[in-house]
């Protein structure tokens, strides 16, 4: 690298070096906005300048060539660092975004590269040499394509950055815009240079040198004349954001400069305003121009517009001099007093709205002494500002008030807070009155509170609203209440008291009723627990007049002293009622019930709102009686409910006449046996004084001691069964030591299916036992004589027949001949002897049978009989009789008979023979036919039929009586004593058959006797 | 061919004269007129029929029929008790062979005690 000197380079150097110093100075303010752009300009431009002039400083192609490449490092940069620094600087706070910077950056970049590669494309430089003027050398290039291109490009960015530098000088009016000027001047410099040199007009390239003067023209113009500092800066955000508006007047009266405030006032573009005439721009305004055209110095509040866009200024005028104090021009401020002047008339109008508040306003100083009352405040209390000022709130305080309120006022307001409450206070005249207060703290400056305010408000109606209001929340929640009760279907009696105390208590009457109508009578059904003497309480028309006037009018009937009132009822009088209102409830147009309510207190008459109440609740009554037809149903509730207390009531009576006049004890005892009720019958027959005496023992300490375990028992028993009545008899002895004997029913008492004891109706049997024991004397001593009677019949009859056989034996001996032959009057006398020994014989056996019946002592032997063998038996003993009499005895068995029969043999033949014995005896011819057969599938049955006189019917009942016998005449043919028939008879019964006698006089007689079959004993 | 034994127990001697006479021609009789002399009687033989009478001195009637019944050296022997008590004549009727209510013809007594013991 060879290098000559020529005198062209020291400016360059110099350029190049203060381009550099720029840099830095630029780098160290790079706070400044556009400030770091500035470095990287100076930077760029100070390469160009220093390149180009080593460029020709070069002695040889080589060294030319590569200054001149290194020169476009800032070539290629500076365009676009100049339109970077334009842009930031006067766009102030924005700077270009990247994106763009990137973007635009591109085609320098592509020149760069393209620079350094020119040798092989020749886009940049097709051809370059050395050419020489004297001994200044220069590289002579012809330019590429790419060059031009470039440069095109590269104009393109300077002029974009001076257009930003022409915005700004339009921006920057007034003191600032001569310096822009400059700026603008220094910009243009390197393009000058530039044109210069590519229009070949000179051989040096002065384009860099332009630059660096450029760059050093604006480096002093921005810290010589501070445009980069913040003073311009500040002076603009001061006076473009200020409120007031400001406008600078030369001295030739034309607009130098005005704020955004003031363009905003004159309602023209700042382009129509600037460097024109004051009275020009101000043209709207020309009264005012007028007025202060030759005013130097002025202070004035000054109105524009009108209506409701009027708005008011303080217009301030002053001169504007230079250092040597010549008037330059006038600075005009505009203070928009618009809002001052409102809040003003607005305090203006508060204090007359203070003044005609309707609420009541108190003011105080600190110390809580009245200052200021509104009139309000005097209408409500009667008392006048000056009446109360310096005084304190004292003089309206009550004991209504709780005091922890006046308390928690103070604590609130000294603690410089506001409070909100309630007192009630007392006016002038004494009335109370209830007020809401908001008292708020006023404080000055220093934050010391200086004055209270309060501002209050009479709630007194409010206070009544609110508690009509909670009477009505009571109405709603006893409506919800009574319609639960309705859907719980609540006894009526208890939907009554209900209703009676539900009345009491939504109307703080103490004295509630509910009369309901029944018929001509209103009848009390439910009252407060106070009026216990109106229990049943019944009254007709003439009686309550009250209830009936509501009742008749269907409207509420009131008092207010009833005590005073001459038709008032006396029944009354112990609860001394004042007001009173009997409220009339209405089913379908028709007046149901009346609920009464009273008062004590005197002076606490019913208000219109409190009967209002009333009309609804019973209203709702009305409806609650309606809806479910309840009214009906309690009425027939009522009904039958009075008539079952009227059964019962009789009942109860009956039975405790019953009970208390009945001629037998009736007592009751619990489950072991104590007695816990005795009639007063018991006392005669105890031989006590008091039930007392008997009442608390046990019912076994009454009884005989040896009967004690079986009665216990006895009722042990029925316990344990549960049996609902049982009678037993037993003895007891009284307390004065009698003995009797009781006959007792006995109820088991059963309360919800457990037994809970005994009741006992008891009968003295004492009499009746007696008797009884003497009929049981009677009896056994009858059944002893009775069996005495037969013992002694047996035995008389084996007396009788002990002689009698020696009578009978020897006498048939005799008759036949056992002792020798006899003659045949012996034989004959024989013969009656044996035959009356015969009668004798069956004489005393019916009179054995008859005392063996009698005395139940005939004992039956059953066993297997055969008919078959009974009846050929019979035939064997009687059919000798019968022949004797000429008589046929006849014998017939049915086939259909068992072979054998369960039945006593004996029994069976002796009533066989009594019956055909019978039979032969009163038949004088024909036949005796006995049959035997079976009339049905259970019985069997024995007929003995014979031809003989016949029983008349009339005696045919009587023929089985014992010594009955037909005719009754004891004739030698049909002797006897009448037994036969009778033991018959008897024998069957024992026998379990019956007998039966079918006879017709003349023709006959048939006994029928029938047993069962196969009984089996 | 001796009679069969017939012991005729009865206290009163015109009724034991009787029977005696009623059975004579048909049986050996033997007539013993207490109940101590009829027990010692009956301890030495087997008599074909005894006729017992219930109401004897010492020893009764039913006494010695449970003897008779209750001793096995007389099961053939047949007896026929022969009372004027019905009852207690009745009460024996089920174990005696025959009990005959006094009084009795003698010539039923002879066909009833010969038919009994298989005389014709």
């Amino acid at each position: 690298m060879q290098f000559s000197y020529t005198p062209y380079i020291i400016p360059l150097l110099i350029a190049g070096a203060a381009s550099v110093w720029v840099a830095y100075y630029s780098w160290s303010h790079r706070g400044v906005s556009g400030a770091s752009a500035l470095t990287f300009l100076a930077l760029a431009a100070g390469t160009w300048t220093i390149g180009y002039a080593l460029e020709l400083a070069g002695a040889d192609l080589d060294t030319k060539v590569l200054w001149s490449k290194i020169q476009y490092f800032g070539v290629t940069t500076v365009p676009l660092l100049w339109l970077i620094f334009c842009y930031n600087y006067f766009n102030q706070n924005r700077l270009l975004p990247p994106r763009v910077i990137g973007a635009l950056g591109i085609i320098p970049l592509i020149t760069l590269l393209l620079v350094f590669t020119t040798e092989y494309h020749g886009l940049i430089w097709e051809r370059y040499f050395i050419s020489r003027i004297g001994d200044f050398s220069y590289l002579e290039v012809t330019h590429g394509l790419w060059f031009w291109i470039y440069l095109a490009y590269g104009y393109f960015l300077l002029i974009i950055g001076t257009y930003f530098i022409i915005r700004l000088i339009r921006h920057k009016h007034g003191l600032y815009r001569g310096q822009i000027t400059a700026l603008i001047a220094a910009a243009v410099t390197p393009w000058v240079g530039n044109f210069l040199y590519i229009s070949g007009l000179i051989p040096v390239d002065l384009t860099s040198f332009g630059f660096t003067i450029a760059v050093i023209a604006t480096a002093w113009g921005i810290f010589r004349f501070q445009l980069i500092n913040l003073v311009p800066l500040a002076r603009d955000t001061v006076v473009e954001t200020m409120e007031i508006g400001m406008i600078v007047i030369d001295s030739q009266g034309r607009v130098a400069d005005i704020n955004r405030a003031a363009i905003a006032l004159i309602g023209l573009p700042a382009g129509q305003v600037i460097n024109k005439p004051v009275v020009e721009a101000l043209s709207r305004w020309s009264h005012l121009t007028k007025k202060y055209q030759n005013v130097r110095e002025a202070l004035d509040e000054i109105s524009i517009g009108e209506g409701e866009h009027q708005r008011w200024f303080e217009l301030g005028l002053s001169p504007l001099r230079n250092d040597d104090q010549t008037v330059i021009g006038r600075l005009i401020t505009l203070r928009d007093i618009t809002v001052n002047r409102q809040v003003a008339e607005r305090l203006r109008q508060l204090s007359r709205a203070v003044e005609a508040s309707p609420a009541s306003i108190v003011i105080t100083d600190a110390d809580g002494q009245i200052q200021y009352v509104n009139p309000k405040f005097t209408a409500v209390t009667g008392y006048t500002l000056p009446e109360v000022f310096g005084k304190t709130s004292r003089i309206l305080k009550t004991d209504q008030t709780p005091p922890e309120v006046h308390q928690q006022l103070w604590n609130t307001i000294t603690s410089g807070r506001e409070w909100h409450g309630e007192f009630c206070n007392r006016k002038k005249n004494g009335e109370l009155y209830w007020e809401t207060a908001s008292i708020s703290p006023i404080f000055d400056a220093g934050g010391h509170i200086i004055n209270y305010v309060g501002v209050k408000e009479d709630i007194t109606r409010q206070r009544r609203m609110q508690e009509q209001l909670q009477i009505q929340n009571k109405y709603l929640s006893i409506l919800h209440e009574i319609a639960l009760d309705l859907l719980n279907r609540r006894e009526l009696n208890d939907l009554l008291q209900a209703i009676a105390n539900h009345a009491a208590d939504l109307l703080n009457a103490p004295y509630g009723e509910i009369m309901l109508k029944e018929g001509a009578e209103l009848v009390v059904h439910s009252f407060t627990q106070n009026q216990e003497y109106l229990s049943g309480d019944r009254v007709g028309r003439d009686t309550a007049k009250l209830a009936w006037q509501a009742h008749d009018t269907g409207q509420p009937a009131t008092l207010d002293d009833y005590s005073a009132w001459p038709d008032r009822r006396t029944i009354y009088d112990r609860a001394q009622l004042v007001a009173v209102a009997d409220f009339p409830v209405m089913v379908e147009g028709q007046c149901v019930a009346v609920i009464g309510m009273g008062r004590s207190n005197p002076g606490q008459v019913f208000t219109p709102e409190e009967i209002q109440t009333g009309i609804l609740f019973s209203r709702l009554v009305g409806l609650v009686l309606d809806s479910v037809n309840l009214y009906d149903s309690a009425m027939r509730e009522i009904a039958e409910r009075k008539r079952t207390e009227l059964l019962l009531q009789e009942s109860e009576e009956r039975y405790r006449q019953i009970v208390e006049n009945a001629n037998d004890l009736i007592y009751r005892t619990n489950v072991d046996g104590y007695i816990t009720y005795v009639n007063p019958v018991s006392l005669g027959l105890f031989g006590v004084d008091k039930t007392d005496s008997i009442l608390g023992k046990n019912y076994l300490e009454f009884i005989v001691p040896d009967w004690r375990t079986k009665v216990r028992r006895f009722y042990v028993r029925q316990y344990l069964n549960g049996v609902s009545n049982t009678y037993f008899e037993f003895p007891i002895v009284t307390p004065d030591a009698h003995e009797l004997w009781l006959g007792q029913n006995v109820q088991i008492i059963r309360e919800a299916d457990r037994i809970v004891g005994f009741q006992a109706v008891a009968r003295d049997i004492t009499a009746i036992k007696r008797t009884q024991e003497a009929l049981a004397l009677a009896r056994d001593q009858a059944q002893q004589a009775s069996r005495f009677k037969s013992d002694l019949l047996a035995k008389v009859s084996h007396e009788l027949r002990t002689p009698l056989f020696g009578v009978l034996g020897y006498a048939e001996l005799l008759r036949d001949n056992a002792l020798g032959p006899l003659s045949k009057d012996q034989k004959q006398a024989v013969e009656t002897i044996v035959g009356n020994s015969h009668y004798l014989t069956s004489m005393i056996s019916d009179l054995m049978d008859q005392a063996q019946i009698e005395a139940k002592k005939l004992v039956l032997q059953f066993g297997q009989c055969s008919p078959d063998e009974l009846l050929r038996s019979l035939e064997e003993i009687m059919s000798v009789l019968a022949q004797k009499k000429g008589l046929t005895l006849r014998t017939l068995l049915d086939p259909e008979v068992p072979a054998t029969v369960y039945s006593d043999a004996q029994r069976l033949q002796q009533i066989l023979i009594n019956l055909v014995a019978n039979a032969i005896k009163f038949t004088k011819q024909g036949e005796i036919c006995v049959r035997v057969f079976q009339p049905n599938a259970t019985h069997w049955a024995i007929q003995v039929s014979d031809t003989g006189i016949g029983i008349p019917a009339e005696a045919q009942a009587a023929v089985f009586e014992p010594f009955q016998k037909v005719n009754s005449v004891l004739t030698r043919d049909n002797r006897g004593i009448g037994l036969g028939l009778s033991i018959t008879k008897q024998l069957v019964d024992l026998m379990d058959g019956q007998i039966k006698l079918d006879s017709e006089i003349g023709k006959g007689s048939t006994f029928t006797v029938t047993f069962p079959i196969n009984k089996i004993g | 061919m001796s009679k069969p034994l017939a012991l005729i127990i009865e206290d009163d001697p015109e009724i034991g004269n009787i029977l005696s006479i009623s059975l004579q021609n048909e049986f050996e009789i033997e007539l013993l007129n207490d109940g101590n002399e009829a027990l010692v009687r009956l301890a030495q033989v087997v008599p074909a029929l005894i006729m017992l009478d219930l109401y004897l001195p010492a020893v009764s009637g039913m006494d010695i029929f449970a003897r008779i019944r209750s001793d096995p050296r007389l099961k053939t022997t047949k007896v026929i008790v022969c009372s004027a008590d019905a009852i207690h004549a009745d009460a024996l009727r089920s174990q005696a062979d025959l009990v005959l209510l006094k009084p009795i013809s003698p010539s039923q007594v002879r066909e009833l005690a010969c038919r009994m013991i298989g005389l014709s």
